[in-house]
């Protein structure tokens, strides 16, 4: 699952994703009827709208084993609301099955495959972001510590504030952008404190937020999806 | 709003379903369980001290009585509250006064609790409200018998008793304090800012004890 | 319709612009927040927790089920005790019965114990028209009463004011300089209101918890301010909201477990008070007169609604003490009398969504509420649905109803979605190297005003994945 921002804006992502996967020995597939899981829609208020959208989403993945999402709130779309949202409905059954068989990146790397050890190496001080959906609707939290655990050369220093959201929220980063800049300027505050020359995530939506502010504050630290990183630093 | 029409528009508006049972279970709720007296009294004397008040133990009621004594000579404090009657026969001939006036208020608790420090007292024609409340000191003595695990032990304790409750129960855990000003906790607001406590090691209630019981010293 | 929100939007966003401008505020909230998770979260951990959390859930929700019963059961039991009961279907009627009772009694001094119920009915400005002087006694109400502001959180009104905003306040009214020290304004409190206590004629409380079977009034209390307004003053009026009940005295026992720690960062409160009737006619102190009066204002219409649970709030505080927007706007911007994310939900749901139009808006939906919350409502989710309530009776905003629609009916034809995105990414590739002409301006200007926008590669992930070399199978 490319999820709509990862197809427009940040393919490298996708493609790191099904590097990593591919080097893994999955097999990896892009279903292209997928669009958008419908989430922007859903946390919207446009309910029936979100349906519409998440109707072909359902049919796209029919046939997948495992549906490996490079976000984690997407995949929460998926796993926590597909079955409430088609509660009632024709596709009620599919629903459930999908989100049954829907995971996200590093939680896949960890819970399915049992990854323990990665030819991974990556110089750096690298800190974490836990995306708030990706820790609270689908309780991934210690996948991607463990897996950044396993890439050599690489300096884990915690981030303070871990938990709070870093003020993107879909919508929420344009209808509110005083409140969402401020949220983003803390989140930013104590990214630099740590001193890390390179922040990792799970979503794309929350780094761009995150890397936009720091850019405008014309701070250098570099911005990666996990996937990137693993990929980029996969010993060949 | 007449009361039949307050009540008819709850009701009408509310989906009872068929899941909600007429009364509700007593909450099943996983306990602390103290094994025996001894323990429990451990538990209580520590508590009682993270949560600022001073506490001792002693033997008896005579014992308490001069424990009070002591203290009231050690910081000069002339004048008590106090129920007349036997608890506190002999201080109460000797200084009391009005609760507003006095130094310390002196109160037995009906219940006290170990894993908060809570001590419970009611009032009656004789105990006033004003002895564990006005006083810029206060003390109370709780009897071994008296003292319970938890919080809810006291509670549904309270809950299965016969008879109306009294018209005030106080469950007091330690001086009024407060962190209303810039979050910094300052002891002593409206209420007592100095809470004793003295415990009466003279036996557990019937079936309190589950335990060997160990003797002091 | 349309001129009234935009309104209502400005009038919201200068408030949020005062909140973000102010740096004490900035400071002091986030430092209160810090605090109390410090205190909170080693304990929230335990397993012995979230049992309680369930088992609170559970007698709030029976409670609520019977609500009809539980509050008749509680009235026959005041009454047989001695005290008096009136039903208040709205404000207005609460506030008049209460304004009733004052000119009745000629209470010209009236004590208050913080009830954030007398604010949702506006009663003090009600008692003062009378001629009544009313002196919050709890020490946070008393900083606002003295600043003239209205509650900022619901467990620690005053949390927004710093130490030395708060020794100014006292200075004046205590008409010399005081210390910068919290104890020493503390004393300042204690002094000054003691003798309120004495010589008031009425005492004014909340009810943390009504007990139906014994007709009870339970009060969660630190200050000791609480038990003197209860016990010296002739008569006692609490004001309560009608679910505010618990079947039995042990059903407290969940809720005392967690509501010390959620609301006070401690195992057990000072005080925990619980009243039943006036005195008995052989006991020498407490109110001669006790009145509950039991307020509805809105909350009947939320029973048995797909909002039910939002009853079951324990007032603990525990949303407001994580939410990161109330971290950033504090909650004076939420401007209702419940702020945070428990008052993004009930206020909208107590005075209608009109009122609030923004509430729903106001947060990013990160969960942490619903995470934290005492009595396990699904705050996160109820605000979502609020903002679905707001786009079916037609107030949300008209051009982000369209432009989701444009954007639905793209996704369902994947191939118009690649066609689509083969023509506007190159052009926004465009766009984000041009970047700053673009800071501001233009469709994306709510995002480029605070953060630069991501570099584009200029083609899709489905383009570059048609076009990848193919891998042979291994």
């Amino acid at each position: 699952m490319v999820t709509c921002l990862g197809d427009a804006l940040f393919p490298r992502v996708g493609l790191a994703a099904a590097r990593v996967l591919g080097n893994l020995g999955v097999a990896v597939d892009f279903p292209p009827g997928q669009t958008c899981c419908g989430q922007p829609a859903f946390n919207a208020g446009h309910r029936d709208v979100a349906r519409r959208v998440a109707r072909p989403f359902l049919r796209a993945f029919a046939d997948s084993e495992y549906v490996v999402s490079i976000s984690g709130s997407c995949a929460a779309m998926v796993r926590e609301e597909y079955p409430r949202l088609f509660a009632g409905h024709a596709e009620e059954a599919t629903a459930v099955r999908l989100a049954s068989r829907t995971f996200e990146f590093s939680e896949f790397l960890v819970d399915v495959l049992g990854v323990t050890d990665l030819p991974v190496s990556r110089r750096a001080r690298a800190t974490f972001h836990h995306s708030c959906h990706t820790r609270r609707l689908l309780g991934v939290v210690e996948q991607p510590v463990r897996l950044l655990g396993m890439v050599e050369g690489l300096e884990y220093v915690p981030l303070t504030g871990a938990d709070r959201c870093c003020g993107f929220g879909g919508t929420f980063a344009v209808t509110m952008p005083e409140i969402s800049t401020a949220m983003v300027d803390e989140k930013v505050d104590h990214i630099v404190e740590t001193g890390a020359d390179l922040l990792i995530g799970l979503d794309m939506s929350c780094l761009m937020n995150i890397e936009g502010r720091l850019r405008r504050r014309g701070r250098a630290v570099e911005v990666r999806h996990l996937a990137e990183v693993l990929a980029a630093g996969w010993s060949a | 709003m007449q009361r039949r029409a307050f009540l008819e528009r709850l009701r009408s508006h509310s989906a009872r379903g068929e899941t909600q049972p007429e009364v509700l279970a007593t909450p099943g709720l996983p306990e602390l369980r103290l094994l025996s007296s001894q323990e429990r009294i451990d538990l209580f004397l520590v508590r009682l001290s993270e949560i600022g008040v001073v506490a001792h133990l002693v033997a008896s009621l005579p014992d308490a009585k001069e424990a009070v004594e002591r203290l009231l000579r050690e910081r000069a404090w002339g004048s008590v509250a106090c129920a007349p009657g036997l608890t506190w026969q002999g201080i109460a001939e000797q200084w009391t006064v009005e609760a507003r006036e006095a130094a310390m208020g002196l109160s037995e608790a009906e219940w006290a609790a170990a894993e908060t420090g809570t001590v419970v007292v009611k009032t009656s024609a004789d105990e006033r409200r004003g002895y564990s409340l006005l006083p810029p000191a206060i003390g109370v003595i709780v009897r071994e018998g008296r003292l319970r695990d938890t919080l809810g032990d006291v509670l549904r304790e309270i809950a299965s008793e016969e008879g109306p409750l009294p018209s005030c129960l106080s469950f007091i855990s330690g001086p009024s304090n407060t962190a209303d000003i810039a979050s910094v906790h300052v002891v002593g607001v409206h209420g007592p800012r100095e809470v004793f406590v003295w415990v009466i090691a003279d036996g557990p209630a019937p079936g309190g004890d589950r335990g060997s019981r160990r003797h002091d010293e | 319709m349309v001129g009234l929100s935009a309104a209502s939007r400005q009038a919201f966003d200068a408030r949020v612009r005062d909140a973000l401008a102010d740096e004490v505020l900035q400071k002091v909230v986030a430092e209160g927040q810090d605090y109390m998770q410090a205190l909170v979260e080693p304990v929230r951990a335990e397993a012995q927790w979230a049992a309680a959390v369930d088992e609170i859930a559970r007698i709030r929700a029976h409670t609520l089920a019977h609500l009809d019963r539980y509050v008749d059961e509680f009235a026959t039991n005041v009454e047989a005790r001695g005290g008096k009961v009136f039903f208040a279907a709205d404000a207005a009627e609460a506030r008049r019965y209460v304004v009733d009772l004052a000119q009745q009694q000629r209470a010209k001094l009236i004590v208050k114990s913080k009830s954030m119920v007398t604010e949702e009915i506006e009663l003090n400005p009600a008692l003062e028209s009378i001629g009544a002087k009313v002196v919050e006694t709890d020490l946070g109400e008393f900083i606002l009463q003295l600043a003239h502001e209205k509650p900022f959180h619901i467990v620690a009104p005053a949390i927004h004011k710093s130490l030395e905003q708060i020794r100014e306040l006292f200075s004046t009214a205590a008409g010399r300089e005081l210390k910068a020290d919290a104890q020493a304004l503390t004393e300042y409190a204690r002094g000054a209101l003691r003798e309120q206590f004495f010589a008031a004629d009425m005492g004014i409380s909340g009810c943390n918890f009504g007990v139906a079977a014994s007709g009870t009034v339970v009060l969660v209390t630190n200050e000791g301010n609480g038990r003197m307004t209860t016990t010296l003053p002739r008569t006692h009026v609490v004001v309560m909201g009608v679910e505010r009940l618990v079947p039995t005295f042990a059903d407290l026992a969940p809720i005392l477990k967690i509501l010390p720690w959620a609301g006070a960062g401690e195992r057990i409160t000072a005080y925990v008070t619980a009243i039943t009737g006036p005195r008995r006619d052989d006991e020498a102190d407490g109110p001669g007169e006790l009145h509950v009066v039991i307020v509805d204002n809105g909350r009947s219409r939320i029973l048995g609604g797909k909002y039910e649970k939002i009853l079951t709030c324990i007032r603990c505080g525990a949303c407001l003490d994580v939410c990161p927007v109330y971290r950033k706007i504090g909650g004076h911007s939420y401007d209702s009398v419940y702020p945070g994310p428990i008052g993004a939900v009930l206020s909208p749901l107590l005075d209608g969504l009109a009122c609030h139009a923004e509430l729903p808006f106001a947060s990013s939906l990160c969960g942490a509420c619903t995470e934290v919350c005492s009595a396990g409502i699904p705050l996160a989710d109820y605000i979502r649905q609020l903002r679905e309530d707001s786009v079916s009776n037609g107030s949300a905003p008209t051009a982000w109803r369209l432009g989701f629609q444009a954007f639905a009916a793209a996704a369902v034809r994947p191939r118009f979605w690649a066609a689509a995105e083969a023509v506007a990414l190159p052009f926004l590739r465009l766009l984000s190297e041009r970047g700053a002409f673009f800071i501001g301006r233009g469709p994306l200007a709510a995002w480029t005003r605070g953060r630069d926008f991501p570099r584009a590669e200029g083609t899709s992930f489905r383009a570059q994945w048609r076009r990848r070399p193919k891998r042979r199978a291994s």
